[in-house]
């Protein structure tokens, strides 16, 4: 009976050992494994595409170029506005404005996300005089 | 008492396997896939731009007739343009074109020693602006030209060449071009031969476009049933001869087709 115990013993010893090992292991390993890199937030890419083409777009038109260098109400013009909204993905919205200096801001819903590209359109072939076109687009779904 | 005994490897055996699943859902082995699922999408995406993607340079040539310092500045008219230097640009007579500010090409050759000459319309008092294309490879059909009254910038007018801008888009060409047996193109591609992609060129930016807005098929064929079939669809531009480009959306599908 007595030597039954103490074969017992000895088993728990043991596995308390294991599990320290274990521990030791585990603790050694979360340390010198290296650090996952935090994915970063991604701009889907139908905005991304959108995006880049209409930007594109404004500074390899001519006329568009014209616009915006040239007339100060371009922000309304038809040039403008037509690549603008031919080039928006459904249930997307979006805000533009060109401006003279970086410190260029609109409101924009506070419970989206904000997608925001620019672009720094300088001259024409006559006139220089810097620009910058800022687009904003959000998700319009829930 | 022989069950007793077996008690403590099987503790054991249980500690080890949630070590090991501890290891694999907490730490999670930074394993990437080999494969993902975007990468076929890529290899078509980046290979049919490698063969259809075009540079043209376009650079602007500014004449200036009223330059009062020069001989004898000539009047408003169409003449024949000489510029009796040679031209700065390294190219075949064919690879180059001039468009004059209304976009149309003019007469234009060189001469055996690379000196400019072309026929255009040129104003008094006014920068006249008129473009100079180079297509690497290209052959444009250029005319000589043909006006009587020639002016030089040694006796009328003056001159000099703006930046060069480079325009690159999709050849049309190119795309039909296209080697039109699948296998190799795949081989060419560096493509799985049991994998499939098809193209289509769509002649809108418009996301919302309709079968009749496709102007372009490459392999075109039903995908099988329950297979995964991958999408990729970007907007792009296609090139023309005159440097113009026009937006267009360009589709790719990958997975296993119908034969």
């Amino acid at each position: 009976m007595l030597g039954l115990v103490n074969l017992n013993n000895k088993g728990y010893i043991r596995t308390v050992e294991a599990l320290i090992s274990i521990m030791i292991i585990l603790v050694v390993i979360f340390f010198l494994t290296p650090e996952r890199q935090e994915e970063k937030a991604e701009v889907p890419p139908i905005v991304e595409s959108a995006q880049n083409f209409i930007l594109n777009e404004l500074t390899l038109n001519e006329s568009a170029r014209i616009c915006i260098v040239t007339n100060p109400l371009c922000e309304n013009s038809i040039t403008f506005t037509h690549i603008i909204e031919s080039n928006i993905p459904p249930s997307y919205n979006y805000t533009v404005k060109i401006c003279d200096t970086t410190n260029c801001v609109v409101p924009t819903p506070i419970d989206k996300d904000i997608y925001v590209s620019d672009i720094i359109i300088a001259s024409t072939i006559e006139k220089q005089d810097p620009k910058i076109v800022r687009l904003w687009m959000w998700s319009t779904e829930e | 008492m022989k069950g007793a005994s077996q008690v403590d490897w099987a503790i054991s055996m249980g500690l080890f396997l949630i070590y090991v699943l501890g290891l694999i859902v907490f730490l999670r082995p930074g394993l990437q896939p080999a494969l993902e699922n975007d990468l076929l999408l890529s290899v078509v995406k980046n290979n049919l731009e490698k063969d259809v993607n075009v540079k043209i340079q376009k650079i602007p040539i500014f004449i200036n007739i009223s330059d009062y310092t020069k001989q004898s500045p000539p009047n408003s008219g169409v003449y024949k343009i000489e510029v009796n230097d040679p031209l700065p640009f390294e190219g075949q007579e064919s690879e180059f074109a001039i468009l004059d500010n209304e976009n149309r090409f003019v007469n234009f050759d060189l001469t055996g020693d690379k000196k400019l000459r072309f026929d255009g319309e040129v104003v008094t008092n006014k920068m006249n602006i008129f473009w100079i294309l180079f297509f690497d490879n290209n052959t444009y059909n250029n005319q000589n030209p043909t006006q009587s009254v020639s002016i030089n910038n040694e006796k009328n007018f003056s001159y000099s060449y703006g930046v060069t801008e480079e325009i690159r888009g999709f050849s049309y060409n190119n795309l039909l071009n296209l080697e039109q047996n699948i296998s190799k193109l795949k081989q060419n591609w560096n493509f799985p031969i049991d994998k499939d992609f098809s193209i289509s060129l769509i002649n809108t930016t418009n996301s919302q476009y309709n079968q009749t807005n496709i102007i372009f098929s490459y392999n075109q064929k039903e995908s099988l049933q329950q297979t995964d079939v991958y999408v990729k669809e970007w907007k792009s531009w296609i090139i023309n001869e005159k440097a113009e480009l026009y937006g267009v959306i360009l589709n790719v599908r990958v997975g296993e087709f119908e034969q």
